[in-house]
């Protein structure tokens, strides 16, 4: 079972995100947040195989969430899904301890394939 | 034409003139000073005509001495507002430009170099724009001198004071720079949310239209023809919501530097456009603070929509060096040229106001910079400048 959480202050987004997941067997999302703060909280209590982030959250900007997932949950592998990119951006989130990077738009459909990889601890970068 | 009778009067050995005043002092007249008829009455014409001037005005001969002058030059010359002080009827203008060349003074020279070229028939006028700091404050004049011939030559010196204008341009400029300062701010944050609000939404309604497609497997033809046809005029806009907030503030500028920047901006113009655009940058981590960024990008932007507004050109050259001092933006096309109607080709100066190039120019001035323009009809090319020292800008170097 992969247990995945989920970070974006999107609802519908995150609704969406989770049905498309959940849809693959052996994949379960274990939690969700609609901020930075929560999402660090989520990965400490939770420790998911998987977190899937939004760089641009609420309370917690997404690098320091970032660190701080990586600090409190060194184990959980996490994608970047965002809408935001720049060559800095993706050079500064892996840096941060990254190991996917999927831009949302037009690379909704290699989600499921960036969620497999880090499953395997492999990267995957769609930007 | 009105200065003919005033020269005649001169030619007859006058430095006083008649009792309209034209020298304003009170010393005796000659008889040769004094009107007679209907010489007299023209020349009492012509000498409350200059007086109604509001320049100051005054004549001189072919050595450069005054020998006439009008109310306000002489109102003037009891101040200290003029650029060589002292300059009353008699006195040799040419002389004491010379003579108050100093620190003070640093036009002096210059005005007696352009009467001398007037005097030796190189050129056939003289113009300066300049400051005079003094007991009335600081006051901005306009000098122009032009030759005339009666009998010997006759140099027209024509004070303006142009202080309103100065101070009104300098508040123009100011206003200027607010507002391109409050244009950036308003795109940066009209980018902002149409990026992270509005395409954030829509990307939402795509998610949730593949989610309706699921929860409904058996739509039907027509059904599955309008989901699909929603599908994709959201994906279109989540695309086009992009490109406009790409084109409003560019998310790498201030992240990625101003050569990505420039690099994914132009790859965007090349697909929208069809033009070839070519950039050649000595280095790919050019430091520049976001000042500088924001203004060069935002004159490339300029100048490409320029290209494709009038230039008709198919090309376009972007270069990015530095000579050790400055950083220059070069930007060159293969157009018809920017027609003189609009160009100043001695100046480089724009003559029409457009808004796209005073804004550059704006834009520069803020940082010390220049821009010049050449067009001729093989094409157009702008080179902006910043200053920067060893490498980096300066703001200590601003000008």
């Amino acid at each position: 079972m992969i247990r995945i959480m989920l970070g974006d202050d999107h609802g519908a987004v995150r609704r969406g995100v989770r049905e498309l997941l959940e849809d693959r067997e052996g994949w379960r999302v274990c939690g969700e947040a609609a901020n930075g703060a929560q999402a660090v909280e989520i990965a400490a209590r939770l420790k998911p195989n998987i977190a899937v982030l939004d760089l641009l959250m609420p309370a917690m900007n997404g690098m320091d969430t970032i660190r701080r997932i990586r600090k409190v949950s060194p184990d959980t592998e996490i994608l970047i899904y965002t809408m935001h990119t720049s060559e800095q951006l993706v050079r500064d989130a892996i840096r941060a301890g990254v190991r996917g990077f999927v831009l949302k738009f037009p690379g909704a459909r290699h989600l499921r394939r960036a969620v497999e990889a880090l499953a395997n601890h492999k990267s995957y970068l769609f930007i | 034409m009105h200065t003919q009778p005033l020269s005649r009067k001169q030619e007859r050995g006058a430095t006083e003139l008649d009792d309209a005043g034209l020298n304003g002092q009170s010393g005796p007249k000659t008889s040769s000073n004094l009107s007679e008829g209907a010489s007299g009455t023209t020349e009492r014409f012509l000498q409350s005509t200059i007086d109604a001037l509001s320049a100051h005005v005054a004549i001189l001969d072919e050595k450069g001495v005054i020998i006439a002058a009008n109310e306000g030059w002489r109102r003037f010359d009891k101040g200290d507002l003029f650029i060589c002080p002292g300059q009353r009827i008699g006195a040799n203008y040419l002389e004491s430009c010379e003579q108050a060349d100093d620190e003070s003074n640093s036009n002096g020279i210059a005005v007696a170099e352009g009467i001398r070229a007037i005097i030796g028939g190189r050129r056939p006028d003289f113009r300066t724009v300049y400051c005079c700091s003094s007991s009335h404050g600081e006051r901005w004049f306009q000098l122009r001198a032009t030759r005339f011939y009666d009998q010997g030559m006759r140099l027209v010196m024509v004070h303006e004071d142009i202080t309103e204008i100065k101070h009104a341009e300098a508040e123009l400029r100011e206003i200027t720079e607010h507002l391109l300062q409050l244009q950036d701010e308003e795109r940066r944050r009209i980018a902002r949310d149409l990026h992270d609000v509005t395409a954030q939404n829509i990307f939402a309604m795509t998610m949730n239209l593949a989610r309706l497609r699921k929860i409904l497997p058996e739509l039907g033809d027509r059904a599955e023809e309008l989901l699909s046809e929603t599908t994709t005029l959201a994906e279109e806009s989540l695309q086009e919501i992009r490109t406009v907030s790409y084109v409003l503030h560019p998310p790498t500028l201030h992240g990625g530097g101003l050569v990505a920047a420039l690099e994914a901006y132009i790859e965007g113009f090349v697909k929208r456009t069809g033009i070839e655009v070519t950039l050649g940058a000595e280095s790919r981590n050019i430091e520049l603070p976001a000042e500088v960024q924001t203004a060069l990008f935002r004159i490339v932007q300029e100048s490409l929509a320029n290209i494709i507004r009038h230039s008709k050109s198919r090309t376009a050259r972007i270069s990015l060096t530095e000579n050790g001092r400055d950083m220059l933006l070069q930007v060159e096309d293969d157009g018809v040229g920017i027609s003189s109607e609009i160009l100043d080709e001695a100046s480089g100066q724009i003559k029409s106001l457009g808004v796209g190039i005073p804004g550059m120019r704006t834009r520069l001035r803020q940082l010390g910079g220049k821009l010049r323009i050449e067009s001729g009809e093989r094409g157009t090319t702008i080179t902006a400048s910043v200053p920067i020292r060893e490498g980096k800008y300066d703001p200590n170097n601003v000008r």
